[in-house]
């Protein structure tokens, strides 16, 4: 053998080498924007803070207060908005309250218990991690703060992309930034101030009017959702995009429906979308018809024979289309 | 950050720079000439006798945010948004033997075990900010200019159709209904905690 193919071979092997070094590289990169994910999820979930917070999206600034503590009976927040009217959503164990004053209602719902993200589990990463790409940004600093940023990006057009700044000491995030396939940013938050008290005050998640006249209450009775066991396969879909599987069916009472709505929800481990379908054979007045978006969440509509469709979700439009489009229900 | 930014930011603070658009860009950009700016200013109102005590302490970072967020803002409609990595890339000769020399490094810390260093504890640990934290004061001066963004008026949330036009107010109410149902089921809140209901609280129609 020549000593030019020895060299040959040797270099081919130091640049095998090198790739697959890369590629642990790049694995363990992503590993540490999962832990770094699961940290911040059990920080939301677990720690008492109060903040003021800006939201852009679309060329618009909303400037809103965020209050949340974690007791033994589970946790307790309340978002409301500082400027304009002031919109108030207040959860707890128990329910999710919204007070309108523009449309003066309260709605009021009962509340989900939460899991602190088990796709970020390491047993489940992988699976999830084929559609986003994780990585570990340079780190950044918020509202004074230091913070390790981490950056998610979709493999296609049918998810949307994040960016995270988590603060180093609390895990708490501090900034988001929601970006579609091509990087364009979508929404923000932002926090300009943050407090970590011991304990916050109860009247904070009490649904207080100043006035209540005129308030129409929109409470469900029933909300507890009745799992769907022996029809799964009832509604199918012909195609669904890359990724997104059901992982929950049920049957929901909702305010201003008058039959239980089927709900399914779909996920691709980050990203979520509901599929509510209201079987009836009437005419609907206020049924959504074709596609409607707010900022990052897009809805589109559908009439068919027998029910009415509506797919909602934190997903681009084509993807709520697409799932929309291909629904298929029995006669 | 070189001498040449250097002087140029000088040359701002002295107000004697007459184009000063590229190297806000580039301040915004480099947190070395962030700091020098920040140094330059300080030192400019310390010698003018401005009692720099009574400032918060993260005056400064306050600007800087408000001038992040001056950028990723304006992002949004010019679709100019860069990847931090991307601005700091190598030149491209100097790529492949970086990403070598870097590969290497990261076998060399494999091979003698220092991975375990870099588990990072799974509880947050929690710990007074107080000194971190911005003021009322410097929070006021942290919001969007008003004048920058559409004023909002008081009539609910905003959903669009295709054309811009919002949605009739019973169709919109029951997508409110929904959507606060589906965060309820999504995995997103688990992100954010109540932050996803942003979305919702967030969104005011504009002035016609």
């Amino acid at each position: 053998m020549s000593p030019l193919s020895n060299m040959f071979r040797l270099k081919l092997l130091l640049l095998s080498l090198s790739f697959c070094i890369s590629l642990q590289a790049q694995e363990q990169r992503g590993d540490d924007a999962n832990k770094w994910i699961w940290k911040m999820s059990k920080a939301m979930e677990q720690l008492t803070y109060e903040g003021t917070f800006v939201y852009l999206h679309g060329g618009e600034v909303e400037t809103l207060q965020v209050i949340h503590d974690s007791t033994v009976h589970g946790e307790r927040e309340r978002l409301s908005s500082l400027n304009g009217e002031a919109r108030i959503i207040i959860r707890d164990a128990e329910n999710v309250t919204c007070i309108w004053p523009g449309s003066k209602s309260v709605i009021i719902s009962e509340s989900k218990p939460r899991i602190p993200f088990p796709s970020f589990k390491s047993d489940n990463f992988s699976k999830y991690a084929r559609y986003y790409k994780f990585t570990l940004m340079e780190d950044d600093r918020v509202a004074g703060l230091q913070t390790t940023v981490v950056d998610v990006r979709p493999i296609d057009s049918f998810r949307y992309g994040f960016k995270l700044w988590i603060d180093k000491n609390s895990h708490l995030l501090l900034r988001s930034m929601l970006t579609d396939s091509n990087e364009n940013v979508i929404e923000q938050i932002l926090f300009t101030s943050i407090d970590f008290p011991k304990t916050t005050k109860s009247d904070n998640y009490m649904a207080q009017l100043e006035n209540e006249e005129g308030y129409t209450w929109h409470r469900v009775k029933d909300n507890a959702p009745k799992v769907i066991a022996g029809d799964k396969d009832y509604i199918k879909f012909s195609r669904l995009p890359e990724g997104f599987v059901r992982i929950s069916e049920s049957l929901q009472p909702l305010p201003m429906s008058k039959n239980p709505v089927r709900h399914l929800v779909f996920s691709d481990g980050m990203a979520s979308v509901s599929v509510y379908i209201e079987f009836s054979n009437t005419q609907k007045s206020s049924a959504l018809n074709g596609w409607s978006s707010m900022g990052a969440i897009n809805a589109y509509g559908r009439t068919l024979s027998n029910a009415f469709v509506t797919v909602v979700g934190e997903v681009p439009k084509e993807t709520v289309k697409l799932i929309g489009d291909s629904i298929i229900i029995p006669r | 950050m070189n001498e040449e930014i250097k002087e140029k930011i000088s040359a701002m603070i002295d107000d004697e720079l007459p184009n000063t658009e590229q190297l806000i860009d580039a301040i915004i950009c480099d947190g070395k000439a962030k700091a020098y700016w920040t140094d330059l200013h300080l030192a400019r109102d310390i010698s003018q006798g401005v009692d720099c005590t009574k400032l918060d302490k993260s005056f400064s970072s306050s600007v800087m945010l408000a001038l992040d967020d001056e950028e990723t803002y304006s992002q949004v409609e010019d679709v100019v948004h860069v990847d931090f990595v991307e601005k700091r890339r190598s030149p491209v000769w100097l790529r492949p033997a970086a990403g070598f020399a870097i590969a290497a490094s990261v076998a060399a810390l494999s091979v003698f075990g220092l991975r375990s260093i870099q588990t990072i504890p799974i509880e947050p640990k929690v710990q007074p900010l107080a000194q971190n934290q911005i003021s009322r004061t410097s929070q006021r001066q942290l919001q969007p200019r008003v004048s920058d963004f559409k004023q909002v008026n008081n009539t609910g949330t905003y959903w669009v159709v295709d054309d811009e036009r919002a949605l009739d107010s019973r169709t919109e109410r029951q997508l409110n209904v929904l959507l606060t149902n589906h965060l309820e089921f999504s995995s997103m809140p688990n992100v954010g905690g109540v932050l996803p209901y942003s979305r919702l609280v967030g969104y005011d129609e504009p002035v016609k």
